[in-house]
């Protein structure tokens, strides 16, 4: 009974959930109502509202982590760290109340949006071009064919887009431009195809219960099971 | 410009100056600054996600849909995985997620990445065009079938002897297709730092003060990165 709870309920759930969502797309089932639409879709787009909410409350597994973490710092008052700690806490709790209280969308959430965690996003995300820098020096060095054809089409997509090459050797656009449509796209749509055969063997082995990494630690039982 | 958006671009500024020295060494400004990103990223999501369970949950919920009560039990069930003994309750909610994740994905997935993949690969012409055209379809068709081939076929005999060769070319071309990914990747970085410098040189320098004050901005971070045991006050920070 408690091996049935556990586990293959779960699995079951998981299973008949997925099944529904992709019957909705591609078939048909009767009954249809007057305007022909299948029972399923009603049923499907309260699963997707449900999603939106358990997400919702997943996302809450951040911030109390984040939560358990820091106050483990300043109870413990960390050398270095702990004042850190205390005001990222309080960041926490200012764009909580602002933004649960005023709305997300309201002028004041806007202004502490825009001026801290906009401004940060785009520089935090724009600083890794300074590791992608020494990265890239790494990487393009000529050392074997594999490791000559990346400095290659690495060097020529990087030259194109300079101004004064653009300008003066017409030539390197034509190469990028070939270098983009034919082994770019055939070697990412190769890969895209391959990982989508991998995506729905995943998939299909979840919803049989042969994949059960969503279920967390498992017992010695629930393992035989 | 009003005093609201003057203290918006101060503190952008200031943003940016001071997460960008992380690029010399670790100082007690950058640390700051990553400490607020990180509680307003965490503020952020907590507001979207309440936003949503409002949209998504509340509002159906009060207009008389009370199946949706089960989806707000359902959500704080999740949190029962802190708990030792009841954190296997948590896998009922996990496992509606898991459910609506791969059905979502596997819908998008069959039908974008797969079939019209395939179709439109199908389809290149190889005669009735010229010889150029015919030539880069060929090159295209062998490098999407060799690469399929290189992360599919994985049995070991099926990368060897005479086989060889259809790996080594998928490799040849994935090997251009990330040489090409990751310059363009750089390159859009870069692009992204220049707008950061623009918006420091346009926004924020002609603010009456700001020239004055970016010296000061730069020997303090400066001076927070000399090592604590050289500088002369404060000895820790």
């Amino acid at each position: 009974m408690s091996l049935l709870i556990r586990r293959q309920i779960p699995i079951a759930l998981v299973f008949i959930t997925a099944l529904l969502i992709m019957m909705d797309y591609f078939l048909k089932l009767p009954p249809l109502d007057a305007r022909g639409v299948s029972w399923t879709s009603p049923v499907v787009k309260d699963l997707q509202n449900w999603g939106v909410i358990l997400t919702a409350f997943a996302l809450g597994f951040g911030a109390v982590n984040l939560f358990i973490l820091h106050s483990r710092h300043i109870s413990r008052r960390t050398v270095k760290q702990w004042p850190f700690s205390v005001w990222l806490l309080l960041m926490i709790i200012l764009f909580t109340v602002v933004g649960v209280s005023y709305g997300a969308t309201s002028p004041e959430y806007s202004w502490l949006y825009n001026s801290s965690y906009f401004a940060l996003s785009a520089t935090v995300y724009s600083s890794l071009g300074f590791y992608m820098t020494s990265g890239i020096y790494r990487a393009l060095r000529a050392r074997n064919v594999d490791a000559v054809i990346l400095l290659v089409t690495g060097g020529i997509a990087l030259l194109k887009n300079a101004p004064a090459v653009a300008v003066n050797a017409p030539f390197v656009v034509s190469i990028d431009s070939w270098l983009n449509a034919i082994p770019t796209t055939s070697a990412m749509r190769g890969i895209m195809i391959s990982a989508a055969l991998g995506a729905i063997a995943l998939g299909i082995r979840t919803m049989t219960g042969k994949e059960t990494g969503f279920l967390g630690r498992l017992t010695e039982a629930e393992k035989g099971g | 410009m009003d005093l609201g958006s003057v203290i918006q671009i101060w503190l952008a500024a200031l943003f940016t100056v001071w997460i960008y020295s992380i690029a010399f060494r670790d100082n007690v400004f950058f640390k700051f600054a990553e400490h607020t990103f990180v509680g307003a990223a965490a503020g952020h999501n907590i507001v979207y996600a309440v936003d949503n369970i409002r949209r998504y949950g509340w509002t159906p919920f009060t207009q008389g849909a009370t199946l949706y009560l089960v989806v707000f039990l359902l959500g704080l069930i999740l949190y029962t995985r802190y708990h030792s003994k009841y954190f296997w309750l948590s896998r009922f909610p996990l496992a509606i997620m898991v459910g609506i994740g791969i059905g979502l994905s596997m819908r998008a997935t069959v039908t974008a990445e797969f079939i019209a993949q395939i179709i439109s690969t199908a389809s290149l012409q190889l005669v009735g065009v010229d010889a150029w055209t015919a030539f880069s379809n060929l090159i295209f068709i062998i490098i999407v079938v060799s690469v399929v081939y290189f992360f599919v076929f994985t049995f070991p005999g099926l990368h060897g002897g005479g086989r060889a060769v259809i790996p080594k070319i998928a490799r040849y071309g994935m090997m251009a297709a990330f040489g090409y990914a990751f310059a363009n990747t750089v390159l859009s970085r870069f692009q992204m730092i220049f707008g950061r410098l623009d918006f420091l040189m346009s926004s924020w320098l002609p603010l009456p003060g700001a020239m004055m004050v970016l010296p000061i901005v730069l020997i303090l971070l400066i001076y927070a990165m000399i090592p604590a045991e050289k500088r002369p006050w404060p000895k820790s920070s």
